[in-house]
């Protein structure tokens, strides 16, 4: 076991502290950065439109007995005529004026005037909304009017009540979306890795001094955990930083402001993903024992790869029928299931047995493709001149 | 048993239809450089990497280091540079000496003093924080000696060890070698190189299309295959020789075959008696090893 664990950390050594993996760590950091840059600047922007005071040209008293809600960002004024509307536009005193039209009580039409920038958002619509409807609920009982102006509350919640959310944290279904997209990555990338340093044992020949001083077993496990912490690590710091990204943000967007993801979410996804990552990394350390130079390697692994994106594929389908039959399916197949199941835990409540199916799915293929690593490892780990056909590793595996 | 490092007996492995190994027994003997010759693919790889447990055989028995086949705690005990060599080119050569002398069991800090006085010794003191692929082949070389020795393992293989060197790094891997054997370490060398074995090898054995075909002490073997010839060397007057034929001439130095029913002082006490002729030198031509090789490699023997 020590043996493992010196390979391990000599293998984690030796990619960690490596240019290659700081560029890959950067990366989606600086995405992250820009994005909150960006973020920023927008949000700037659209400051000076969050409230302010907006003139109403209602001549014909069709809002006369309107009223500003105390709360309300946006101030309404009535102005019996244009022309004073638009001298306190010109004045700067208003950010827009309106006028109603004649058969504004019947089909609300409303124009609007600006100087420069033209201040709409849904924020104002939804304001000038509530304006409006202060006028037509003139003389209702003030707890009518409070519950009318208020509007229903959605709350959607499973019968389980294993989910539950309301209209204001929609965002939280894109953030699963978005740590799929991070997990796949850093698991692709540490399963590359695997591939790439069995490889490199071969390309460099030692491998043969190599298990001659440690099992070929003890060989691939150090790899395997060496690698996988710097998968974790790299999960880690991109987590960290979307996290720090996020906070930022949500400084300046309200609507981020709800924001969270679920405890039981990370930690099943950890589960599956762990699972995930000794498939593709045994898968990955086979074929580098099979091939003699990356590019072929590439070859080998393009089907899997191919195979372990499907969800995303079939994304939009997902997402639109999260418990149809494609879902499920792809939530079982062991290649499939862990980024699929991310995906439909973020939109839906996905049903413990099909959970529980995967995991025991994954931890049998887990087990299978490291049983069958070992054996292709064996053939091919002293291949130096040729690749191993799987053909070959076909006709040679004895169960 | 006790005298024997490695013991193998009617080793036998075969590749999908390929049958590397048929019957290979021998003994390496404690203390003694041991060849395991034969052409190209004639199993010696294959054989090794049944010892050294890459392999598992399809029959036949191994035992090395006492009884019973490799195991962890033996690997430590081993020192082997396969015919593959190499090194992580882009790691720093102390590092890489380092890694693998750890992976054979040694504590850290015994690993970094040895590697030390290694690298003073062959001149690589300066350079060991430099890169491998900086290194020349030579230098890597000799990188790849230090980490088979590193761990001052009792039983040292060597397959191909002379291939591709150029002489001076030839003379190097010698001398290294030699040195260990005085040292008292077992040491088994695989080539087919005929000289080298000759040279230094105490005994071997000699694999052919997956068999073991000559086996024993290289001088016995040497012996066995001469065909009562002599070699002189003479000044003056040569007599006529009946009965002997001469094989070849060089110089002043001729070979003999001699008939069975002569002895070679027979021979030598007819020479001495010839009257203008002075005996300069006179001993047994025996084989080379390469004639052996390539007599019994040919089916002639």
């Amino acid at each position: 076991m020590r043996k493992v664990f010196f390979i391990a950390w000599a293998e984690f050594r030796k990619n960690a502290f490596r240019k290659r993996f700081l560029g890959t760590l950067l990366l989606p950091l600086l995405i992250l950065a820009i994005a909150v840059v960006v973020g920023f600047i927008t949000a700037s922007a659209m400051t000076r439109f969050e409230g302010g005071a907006i003139g109403v040209v209602d001549a014909g008293g069709q809002l006369r007995d309107a009223q500003n809600a105390p709360d309300a960002e946006f101030k309404f004024t009535r102005y019996e005529s244009e022309a004073a509307a638009k001298a306190d536009l010109t004045a700067g005193k208003l950010l827009a004026y309106l006028t109603l039209a004649p058969e504004f009580a019947n089909n609300g039409e409303v124009n609007m005037f600006y100087l420069r920038d033209q201040p709409d958002n849904s924020d104002l619509r939804k304001a000038f909304r509530q304006y409006r409807n202060s006028h037509l609920l003139a003389g209702q009982p003030a707890d009518v009017v409070a519950r009318i102006m208020q509007g229903p509350a959605f709350i959607y919640e499973t019968p389980d009540a294993a989910r539950q959310t309301n209209d204001d944290n929609l965002p939280s279904f894109i953030l699963p979306i978005v740590l799929t997209i991070f997990f796949i990555m850093a698991l692709f990338g540490g399963a590359q890795y695997l591939m790439q340093a069995v490889l490199d044992e071969k390309e460099n020949r030692t491998m043969e001094v190599v298990i001659t001083s440690v099992t070929p077993t003890q060989l691939m496990a150090g790899k395997v955990i060496g690698l996988g912490v710097v998968g974790l690590l790299q999960m880690g710091i991109w987590l960290a930083g979307a996290a720090i990204a996020l906070a930022l943000l949500q400084t300046r967007f309200t609507f981020l402001a709800d924001i969270r993801i679920e405890p039981a979410f990370i930690a099943i996804s950890l589960v599956l993903f762990a699972l995930q990552y000794f498939i593709l990394g045994a898968l990955m350390a086979a074929i580098g024992s099979m091939v003699v130079d990356p590019k072929q390697g590439q070859n080998y692994a393009t089907p899997i790869t191919m195979i372990s994106m499907l969800p995303m594929f079939f994304l939009v389908g997902i997402l639109f029928n999260p418990n149809g039959l494609i879902a499920v399916i792809l939530s079982l197949f062991p290649l499939t299931s862990p980024l699929t199941l991310m995906v439909r835990m973020g939109m839906t409540s996905v049903p413990a047995w099909q959970i529980i199916l995967a995991i025991v799915l994954l931890i049998a293929t887990a087990y299978g493709a490291i049983w069958l690593a070992g054996k292709i490892f064996r053939i091919g780990m002293l291949r130096f001149d040729t690749g191993v056909k799987w053909s070959e590793v076909a006709a040679n595996i004895k169960f | 048993m006790n005298n024997t490092s490695i013991a193998v007996s009617d080793l036998a492995k075969s590749f999908g239809q390929a049958q590397a190994v048929r019957d290979v027994s021998f003994e390496v003997h404690h203390g003694e450089i041991f060849g395991l010759l034969g052409p190209n693919g004639a199993g010696k790889t294959t054989t090794i990497r049944m010892i050294l447990d890459i392999y598992k055989p399809d029959k036949g028995a191994i035992n090395v280091l006492g009884s019973g086949p490799m195991s962890e705690a033996k690997k430590e005990r081993v020192g082997y540079l396969p015919e593959e060599r190499g090194l992580y080119k882009d790691m720093k050569v102390e590092e890489v000496v380092l890694y693998l002398a750890e992976l054979k069991g040694l504590r850290r800090d015994v690993a970094k003093q040895r590697a030390d006085e290694y690298f003073e010794r062959m001149g690589l003191a300066g350079d060991k924080r430099k890169k491998v692929s900086e290194f020349s082949k030579g230098m890597q070389q000799k990188v790849q000696i230090i980490t088979t020795l590193i761990h001052q393992p009792e039983l040292i293989i060597i397959d191909e060890p002379f291939s591709g060197l150029d002489p001076v790094n030839t003379r190097m891997v010698q001398d290294m070698l030699l040195e260990e054997h005085r040292k008292g370490t077992t040491i088994v060398m695989s080539t087919h190189q005929m000289y080298q074995v000759e040279e230094m090898c105490d005994r071997i054995v000699l694999i052919n299309k997956g068999e073991s075909v000559l086996y024993g002490g290289v001088n016995d073997i040497r012996r066995q295959y001469a065909d009562n010839a002599v070699r002189v060397t003479a000044q003056g007057e040569w007599p006529a020789l009946e009965g002997a034929i001469e094989s070849s001439r060089k110089g002043n130095t001729r070979t003999f075959t001699l008939p069975k029913a002569m002895t070679s002082q027979a021979f030598l006490a007819t020479l001495a008696a010839a009257p203008n002729l002075t005996v300069e030198s006179f001993d047994l031509a025996l084989p080379t090893m390469d004639d052996i090789f390539v007599k019994v490699v040919s089916g002639r023997g």
